[in-house]
């Protein structure tokens, strides 16, 4: 899980920025439930404010570390400085992978990687592996091995030395590897990517078919939204080429009982619908694998009362045992009144430079338990709010 | 990670939030100035047009000051040389004094005084405490802690026996 992260120079954010998910002692056990992060994270501010900078950074560094070695030598890195700022874009992530906490620190330019460092907390936050440019500085002994690896200079080293299969190296770069691969969402290094367009809807009947399990989640949140609908199965056909071809059918009850049923396809159904249907495969796939899900935007299409219920599927330690994460941005207002203080973060910007902070940042005692946020952050009592 | 909270706009805007709520400041505490039965008709009392160059923002000044506390604050805080009380009550109005009592104010008011600079004084009124627990129907409660001026009096005319 992720404790924090955070950017310099990076997009809109010309001055660093920092995003914690740490809960301190101040946060009463009815948010924490004993974790020591929390599992939901809401970014809220207007439009072109840097929110989804913020998610960006996140899928950045996960893509830079997971799939950076395929690219060809002259790709440029998929990052941005603020405006047409030369100096380098700093990132960090502090996190837990399979019981073990580390940190990642990275320095690079569109050109090249100027630095990465790994540390582990083995007592205390130790360096175990820097490369600067492309030589390693410092490695301990266990990584002796990555002496005989080539470092491309638009590739990380944790993604190049996996694809060189070295052995004896222990396992710390695989467990980093392995967290960073489970890093999903609508969010690209470029910005949000439609979940329609990741996830058409014979794909994620495919996976549904596949999947019972994820079918009957999905089929239990949809029938209890008052969407209608009382069953969804999926049905086989085949494609033009004679390979299977999977799709949804979708049952409405009718009567005192509602239980004669009509169907419709996927294709009559609400926008809403739709798009609850294909992302419930992408929470299920979070919720069960573990890992974290980016989404900006994350109420698109969705009720607000609808937007509770999908939060407590990642907040409640039993359709969540494995502390997987959502991080979403979303312009919902009552969202903030169910996240609470240390769950939200605002997004502002002034001078066409973005920065941001948790709620609980915010001195004195303007946020109560006895007020609703959404109503101060309407009235533009707590910043990030649009000027309009 | 110092490097990544370093941003001065965050900085600023957090250090210059307004952190007091109405329920967690002193706001019911400060007395208020009414200027409705302000008079300047008087030949001792001054018109705020009369006074001269930076007397009416000394007299601003020391108002702004003198809010920040309750009225019965300044009725026990002396000062000068003579341990004047900063505020004094006189009750009914002064027998002994170059102002007449105006017409449109209640006969039944507390007279008193704010000493300013030297013989400066800002003559007005407030409502007896008896008054606070006795609203009119339908009406909000008489106020106690607010000071209604009537006269500017640069010359110590109004209660012509007090020490100067």
């Amino acid at each position: 899980m992720i404790y924090s992260f955070g950017a310099n120079n990076y997009f809109s954010f010309k001055n660093g920025f920092q995003v914690s998910l740490e809960f301190n002692s101040k946060v009463p056990k009815t948010i924490s439930k004993s974790r020591k992060f929390s599992t939901v994270l809401g970014i809220k501010g207007g439009n072109a404010s840097g929110k989804s900078n913020i998610l960006k950074s996140v899928r950045f560094i996960a893509n830079f570390i997971t799939s950076t070695f395929k690219d060809e030598p002259e790709q440029k890195i998929r990052t941005r400085g603020f405006f047409d700022s030369t100096e380098p874009t700093d990132f960090y992530i502090d996190f837990e992978n399979n019981g073990v906490r580390y940190t990642y620190e990275l320095s690079v330019s569109e050109k090249e990687t100027i630095r990465e460092a790994i540390y582990k907390k083995i007592s205390r936050k130790t360096l175990i592996l820097e490369r600067k440019y492309n030589t390693i500085k410092y490695r301990t002994a266990e990584l002796a091995e990555l002496d005989l690896i080539t470092l491309k200079s638009n590739a990380s080293i944790i993604d190049t030395t996996l694809q060189y299969n070295i052995q004896n190296i222990g396992n710390d770069l695989s467990n980093i590897h392995d967290f960073f691969s489970k890093i999903r969402g609508n969010v690209g290094a470029f910005g949000l990517v439609e979940d329609s367009t990741i996830y058409d809807s014979y794909h994620v009947s495919k996976c549904y078919h596949q999947w019972p399990k994820a079918l009957e989640f999905a089929k239990q949140i949809i029938t209890r939204s008052d969407l209608g609908i009382i069953d969804i199965v999926i049905h086989e056909t085949t494609d033009e080429d004679g390979k299977p071809k999977y799709f949804p059918i979708f049952h409405h009850g009718f009567g005192p009982d509602k239980n004669e049923a009509k169907w419709l396809t996927y294709w009559h159904q609400s926008d809403g619908t739709t798009a609850l249907f294909r992302r419930l495969l992408q929470y299920w796939t979070t919720l069960k694998q573990g890992g974290t899900l980016v989404m900006d935007e994350f109420d698109t299409n969705y009720h607000p009362a609808l937007l509770p219920q999908l939060l407590d599927l990642f907040i409640d330690e039993e359709t969540n045992p494995d502390n997987a994460q959502l991080i979403f941005t979303s312009h919902n207002l009552e969202i903030m009144d169910y996240l609470g203080k240390y769950r939200t973060y605002l997004v502002a910007k002034e001078d066409s430079e973005s920065y941001c902070y948790r709620l609980d940042e915010i001195p004195g005692d303007i946020i109560r338990n006895d007020r609703s946020i959404s109503t101060l952050y309407r009235d533009g009592k707590l910043g990030g709010v649009p000027k309009i | 990670m110092k490097k990544f909270n370093n941003n001065p706009k965050k900085d600023r805007f957090l250090k210059d939030f307004p952190e007091t709520c109405i329920e967690n400041s002193d706001i019911e505490l400060r007395f208020k100035f009414n200027f409705s039965f302000f008079d300047d008709s008087q030949e001792h009392g001054s018109a705020f047009s009369e006074l001269g160059p930076g007397v009416l923002s000394d007299i601003m000044e020391k108002i702004k000051d003198y809010t920040r506390h309750e009225l019965n604050y300044w009725r026990h805080q002396r000062c000068g040389s003579g341990g004047l009380k900063i505020l004094a009550d006189y009750g009914a109005f002064p027998v002994k004094s170059n102002f007449t009592h105006p017409k449109a104010i209640p006969n039944n008011v507390n007279w008193c005084r704010f000493r300013m600079e030297n013989l400066s004084r800002l003559v007005g009124f407030t409502i007896p405490g008896g008054y606070a627990d006795k609203p009119k129907k339908d009406s909000l409660p008489y106020d106690p802690n607010t000071f209604y001026l009537v006269f500017i009096d640069l010359e110590h005319n109004f209660y012509i026996t007090e020490k100067k």
